[in-house]
Parts: C-alpha cells; sequence; structure tokens
C-alpha cells in the first residue's frame, strides 16, 4: 500500500494505492494521526486506487472520524469501488461516514 | 441442483503474511468458475476475515499451526470450508456490534464477524477431534430469491432452506443456553 499526500489549504487528501488490511491498515493509521497531530483536522480519502479494505481498514478509518469529529474538522471519503461501497453498506457504516462520488464534491464546504 | 460440481484446496500456514496469497487463490477460483463480482467480493473479505480471526484468536501464540481452506463449487451455492487445530472459536457466539456505538468507542473486534455475517447466507461451526471447521455458505445470485421468472418450487426450496438456517440457528442458541452439547 502507498499512501500520498496531497495538502490543500483548509484540507488533506490521502490518495491511498492498493490494499488496506490488516498488514497496511497501521500505515495508514499512523499516517493520519500525524495530520491530526499538525492540526490538520479536514481530511479527505480518495479511494480511486484502492483495490480492497478489511475490517482493520474500516476500524482505522473509524478513528479518524473520531480524531476529526473531536477536533471539529471533517472526514470525507470519495470514489469507493463497488465492493468497498459494499462493505460499507452492508455494516451500515456508510450512514456514519460521507461518502462521495468524486472529488469536487467531496471537496464543496470545506 | 445441489450436487458438488468441484473442489479446489489451499493449506495455509497460520500467519497474517499469507492472507494475500488467500485472496489471490480467491480470485483464481472466482475467474475459472466465473463467480459473480458480489460473490467473488463476499468470499474474499469473509475467508480473510475467518482466517484472521483463526490466526488471532485460535492459535494465539502458535506459530506452527496451519489453516487447510476447502472451496466447493456447486451449482447454487459456494461453500468454504475452513479447517484449523488451534483453539475451538465459534463466530457464532458473537453478537453483532451496535454500530453507533461502535463508531462512539471504537471498542476492538467484532467487526470482522459482522462483515462475515452480512456477506454469507450461512455460518457453520463444529469441531471434532481437536480440528475445527468454519463452513461458510454464500447462495449463488444466478437465480434471484426475489425474481418473477423463478420457478415456484425453486423459490419455495430457497425460502425453505432461508428458514432452517434460522430454525437451526435458534435451536443452537437454545440448547447451548440449556446447557445442553450439540
Amino acid at each position: 500500500m502507498e499512501i500520498a499526500v496531497d495538502k490543500r489549504q483548509n484540507c488533506a487528501i490521502l490518495k491511498i494505492k492498493g490494499d488496506v488490511d490488516l498488514y497496511s491498515s497501521p500505515q495508514a493509521r499512523s499516517q493520519i494521526i500525524a495530520l491530526v497531530n499538525n492540526k490538520q483536522f479536514n481530511l479527505l480519502v480518495d479511494f480511486t486506487d484502492v483495490t480492497y479494505m478489511d475490517s482493520s481498514g474500516v476500524a482505522t478509518l473509524v478513528e479518524a472520524l473520531q480524531l476529526t469529529n473531536k477536533n471539529k474538522g471533517k472526514l470525507r471519503l470519495y470514489k469507493l469501488r463497488q465492493a468497498i461501497r459494499d462493505v460499507f453498506e452492508l455494516s451500515r457504516l456508510d450512514k456514519v461516514f460521507d461518502i462521495y462520488e468524486d472529488e469536487q464534491s467531496a471537496l464543496h464546504g470545506i | 441442483m445441489n450436487q458438488s460440481v468441484t473442489q479446489e484446496q489451499l493449506i495455509i500456514p497460520a500467519n497474517f503474511q499469507y492472507l494475500p496469497a488467500v485472496r489471490n487463490f480467491i480470485a483464481r477460483i472466482a475467474a475459472k468458475y466465473r463467480f459473480t463480482k458480489s460473490e467473488l467480493n463476499a468470499l474474499t473479505i469473509s475467508v480473510d476475515e475467518a482466517i484472521t480471526n483463526i490466526i488471532k484468536h485460535g492459535y494465539g501464540n502458535i506459530l506452527s499451526g496451519s489453516i487447510t481452506m476447502n472451496v466447493n463449487v456447486k451449482n447454487d451455492r459456494l461453500v468454504v470450508e475452513l479447517i484449523d487445530q488451534g483453539k475451538s472459536f465459534d463466530p457464532n457466539q458473537v453478537g453483532d456490534p451496535n454500530i453507533p456505538h461502535y463508531v462512539q468507542v471504537r471498542k476492538k473486534g467484532g467487526l470482522g464477524i459482522f462483515i462475515i455475517r452480512k456477506f454469507m447466507d450461512d455460518i457453520q461451526y463444529f469441531t471434532a477431534d481437536h480440528e475445527n471447521t468454519l463452513r461458510l455458505i454464500k447462495l449463488r445470485n444466478n437465480v434471484s430469491l426475489y425474481s418473477p421468472i423463478v420457478p415456484i418450487n425453486s423459490l419455495f426450496k430457497r425460502l425453505k432452506e432461508k428458514f432452517q438456517f434460522l430454525t437451526r440457528k435458534a435451536t443452537s442458541i437454545s440448547l447451548k443456553e440449556t446447557g445442553t452439547f450439540l
């Protein structure tokens, strides 16, 4: 898994590439915590190149949501492929996360 | 209709580093037997989560364990059996997390089994001769329960199977509560 961070004026976009699983999710977690520690409380996650995500990846995003909420920030996810969207929808986590179709709509209002 | 078409097998050491190999194995079978994307996705994440639990809870600190995975491709269902010799860990005994509460406190554990339950049609677990078998069953999508073109006898059969799963689960819980060993 690879993560590229694109810092904008009011937010940071995490572009994740590859599988987010038990092995790689700690790396994503460290990256998110580092951004929040640097007072970057609005986070967007670009799922375009995320090929797979398991429950450890979901748990990492839940932690990111808690961190951003606690700091009055926002966590937005976009461009989820259907297989990953199914995980969110079946577990009803789609009601908890802000999920967008594309970057433009995810950036709206940030 | 319920005849086994074929069986594929993979044996892996009980180590997290083999999870990508398991996912690749499922992808290869899916291509070979033309699973739908939905079937592939359901099997991949369910098997991944189940193996993670076997390694974490079944084998714990035991590094020499192994897991045998049998995939039975049938006309109307996909059946995956995961066999291990670790500590018994029945996912049916784990309740569903309360999602809003889970998000608030991010309590560890429970989400993987919840995901398996959502993607699979039935989960069976049994232990015999120091060997645990977890059976994950996914009814195939090619005959839709809700499709108007489904013959009435097929529809009735599938409804009956769904009902039997629920009845078996309820009986199992009931007997466990009264201390009867199945």
